[in-house]
């Protein structure tokens, strides 16, 4: 196995998950972060808030006291009892001190009895607090009172911050880091398994498929399209082998007889005529490996699609008749029925001629299968509600096991060998379907036996009409061909005249 | 009109046009060149054989002849080529386009060029000395509307064919194919060529459709004690011919 499909721990940083998870990470630090100042903020608010209303009330409530009781106060504020205020200061009307430790009277303070932020430069000891809340309030006899208090909630919020980010943030950050790592490592370890099955697929291990949990995730949903490609190469790849085989094997059969009879002949004709028979008889021989060559050639010239370009309307009863004029006398000769049967008259897009050219190979077909007596049925009809021509025989049929096997290309029953043909008929009719984006299939028969073949296409226009003159048309002309051929013991079921063009239900032999 | 001759034998051209007809064959593989040219010559005809376009173009300028072969793959000028430039001299000689590709537009592009039929490699020798027969006796007139051979009288308006004073009754595919027939009376017609020319099939079916509808033709026009019109070529096709 390649080193770069191994998983190594530098790997997991790597993969989409790990870099989710970090992009995750990331997000949650940030989001702690603004949670924390702006909780930080609130409560600096609050503080603040509850800070100035003790202020105020405090300083009214002193106000309110007698002047010696404002000198006992501040006194005793200096002696630490008066709690929750850190300054205090009393002073003149011109901002002379009396008493307190605040030194002087903060300039900007309006002496209104409401607390504002004053810079607290110069106010000794506290130079550190850059800003404290400060009352200004005139007492009764003139003087003005000052206490302020220093709002360090910063200092005091810095402990439970720190605690909330040590307690949530971190953990949080880890959590999400190591689900990103285990997520990674599990994605690492499909993607491993995956890597290591297309390795082996690879190396020729053909019937190998990508693991699938069930869960319908992305992961499994890729793996599971990526198995049913590999379900269609298998089976190109399997036909593809099989064409090699059929066409080595088709081809050498003739040519073996051609051979023999050509080397027999050449030594032991006894005279001319001999050898002119044997000749004869080794250029059907050839002919018939020609026959593959040119239908293989045909089945690739129909799949290189340049004929679409010449598509037009096409009626598929047009179609049916034709082909039905054509077949008929045949299956007379061969003791066969043949029922054309048009229920309804649609017109597709298509090239006329090869789609001729599938529905006679259809019908070629099933006549050859159908031992006399039988009946084989054209119908133009629908399936599924879509346009289409079925060709029905009364034949020995198709076993189920095979009806797969026959829809492939070039595939030929085995039970078939000793019937004429290059069994290339039916790929041709495949590839003229597909040209077409049509589908051929091949149903159960109504009946326990035969094969139902249906080519079904698309309707071109709104044109499906019921049952369009379908029978007189159908029918030949002169009527029927009451002059019938003298052929004792065969078609004992043929109806004698033109054949029915009801489709009944009855089996044809 | 009625010939005597055996079955697969040259027709006497000598007597309807005093001379042996002239093919030139343009064909670069020299095996088959020669068993075409030893074959037709078999067959009565005068076969002179160039091995690339340039020969033939010169060829054709120089001299009258009644046919010409052309395989479509050609060293230097290509077959199609050829054609078109003898078209395009004025010079209105038959062309049968041979080729190893038997692709249907391949073939349709064969005829635009000018050819007047195609035959695609390999082919039985038997199939090519009827196509070529085929295109030195072109029907006639395709204007007529009664056509006569022997005591067979087709009229192509009302549709009708009588034998001597019996009507017969045609299905209209059986009408089509007898004029065909009647229209090459002596001519041998192979199965491929009734395929292609009375039933447009570009394919060969695998039953015996041919000899079907042609079995059904039979029995129509010959009832008992008149003597067959339609004869088997074994191996062939089919020549229509009244008998003596």
């Amino acid at each position: 196995m390649p080193a770069s499909y191994s998983v190594f721990p530098t790997e997991i940083f790597r993969t989409a998950q790990f870099r989710l998870a970090l992009a995750f990470t990331a997000g949650i630090a940030v989001v702690s972060m603004v949670l924390c100042v702006f909780l930080s903020w609130q409560t600096m608010v609050f503080r603040t808030a509850r800070i100035d209303s003790y202020l105020e009330s405090a300083a009214e409530a002193l106000a309110a006291e007698t002047p010696k009781e404002i000198d006992r106060a501040v006194a005793r504020q200096l002696a630490g009892n008066l709690v929750r205020i850190s300054f205090v200061g009393l002073f003149t009307p011109e901002g002379m001190r009396i008493a307190g430790n605040l030194h002087h009277l903060p300039g900007n303070l309006p002496v209104d009895g409401v607390a504002h932020a004053v810079s607290a430069t110069g106010i000794e000891p506290y130079d550190e607090f850059p800003v404290v809340r400060a009352v200004a309030r005139a007492v009764p006899d003139g003087n003005i009172l000052v206490i302020a208090r220093d709002i360090d909630v910063l200092s005091e919020l810095r402990v439970p911050v720190l605690h909330a980010l040590e307690l949530g943030l971190i953990p949080a950050l880890l959590l999400s880091l190591g689900t990103g790592a285990l997520l990674s490592r599990r994605a690492l370890d499909r993607v491993k398994t995956v890597h290591e099955r297309i390795e082996r697929i690879m190396s020729g291990a053909l019937h190998e498929r990508l693991p699938t949990r069930g869960t319908r995730d992305d992961l499994d949903r890729l793996a599971a399209s990526v198995n049913r490609m590999l379900d269609r190469i298998e089976q190109l790849l399997h036909d593809v082998k099989g064409v090699g085989d059929n066409i080595a094997h088709d081809l050498r059969t003739p040519l073996a007889r051609a051979r023999a009879k050509l080397e027999r002949g050449s030594r032991a004709a006894q005279d001319l005529r001999g050898l002119r028979a044997v000749a004869e008889t080794a250029v059907g021989d050839l002919d018939q490996a020609i026959g593959i060559i040119n239908a293989l050639l045909r089945i690739g010239e129909i799949e290189s699609g340049r004929r679409r370009s010449g598509f037009g309307d096409v009626r598929f009863a047009d179609l049916a008749r034709e082909v039905f004029e054509l077949y008929q006398p045949v299956s007379e000769e061969g003791g066969l029925q043949l029922v054309l049967d048009i229920q309804s008259d649609p017109v597709v897009r298509g090239d006329g001629e090869l789609l001729l050219e599938a529905v006679a190979n259809l019908v070629d077909n099933a006549m050859k299968f159908t031992p006399p007596g039988g009946r084989v049925r054209l119908v133009v009809g629908e399936e599924a509600g879509q346009p289409a021509i079925r060709v029905e025989d009364s034949g020995p049929g198709i076993p189920a096991a095979e009806r797969d096997a026959v829809m492939r290309r070039f595939y030929r029953a085995e039970t078939s060998r000793h019937t004429s043909g290059n069994g290339l008929g039916l790929s041709i009719v495949g590839a003229i379907v597909q040209l077409h984006d049509f589908r051929l299939i091949l149903r159960e028969p109504p009946l326990r036996s035969g094969a139902v073949f249906a080519i079904v296409g698309e309707a071109a226009t709104a044109s499906r009409r019921p049952r369009v003159g379908a029978e007189s048309a159908a029918r030949p002309p002169a009527s029927a061909e009451t002059a019938r051929p003298e052929r004792p013991g065969a078609a004992t079921s043929a109806s004698p005249t033109a054949p029915s063009l009801i489709g009944t239900a009855d089996s044809g032999s | 009109m009625i010939e005597q001759e055996r079955v697969v034998a040259p027709p006497d051209h000598g007597s309807q046009h005093g001379h042996k007809p002239n093919i030139l064959l343009v064909e670069d593989d020299q095996s088959i060149a020669d068993e075409v040219r030893d074959d037709l010559a078999s067959r009565g005809y005068t076969v002179e054989h160039v091995a690339d376009g340039a020969a033939a173009l010169h060829a054709v300028q120089m001299l009258h002849y009644d046919l010409m072969i052309v395989d479509r793959m050609l060293p230097g000028l290509d077959g199609l080529t050829v054609i078109e430039r003898v078209r395009a001299r004025n010079i209105r000689v038959p062309v049968l386009v041979l080729s190893a590709l038997s692709a249907v537009d391949d073939r349709v592009r064969g005829l635009k060029a000018g050819g007047d039929d195609y035959l695609s490699k390999p082919f039985a020798f038997v199939e090519l000395a009827a196509r070529v027969e085929a295109l030195l006796r072109r029907p006639q007139d395709s204007r007529e509307t009664v056509l006569q051979v022997g005591p067979l009288f087709m009229d192509l308006i009302d549709r009708t064919v009588r034998r001597g004073e019996r009507a017969l009754d045609l299905l209209p595919r059986e009408f089509k194919l007898l004029e065909y027939l009647m229209r090459r009376p002596g001519q041998l017609v192979t199965r491929d060529m009734l395929l292609e020319d009375v039933w447009n099939y570009r394919f060969l079916p695998q039953t015996n459709l041919v000899d079907v509808h042609i079995g059904r033709l039979r029995r129509k026009l010959d009832v008992a004690g008149e003597a067959p019109l339609i004869q088997s070529v074994r191996g062939a096709g089919f020549i229509f011919r009244v008998p003596d």
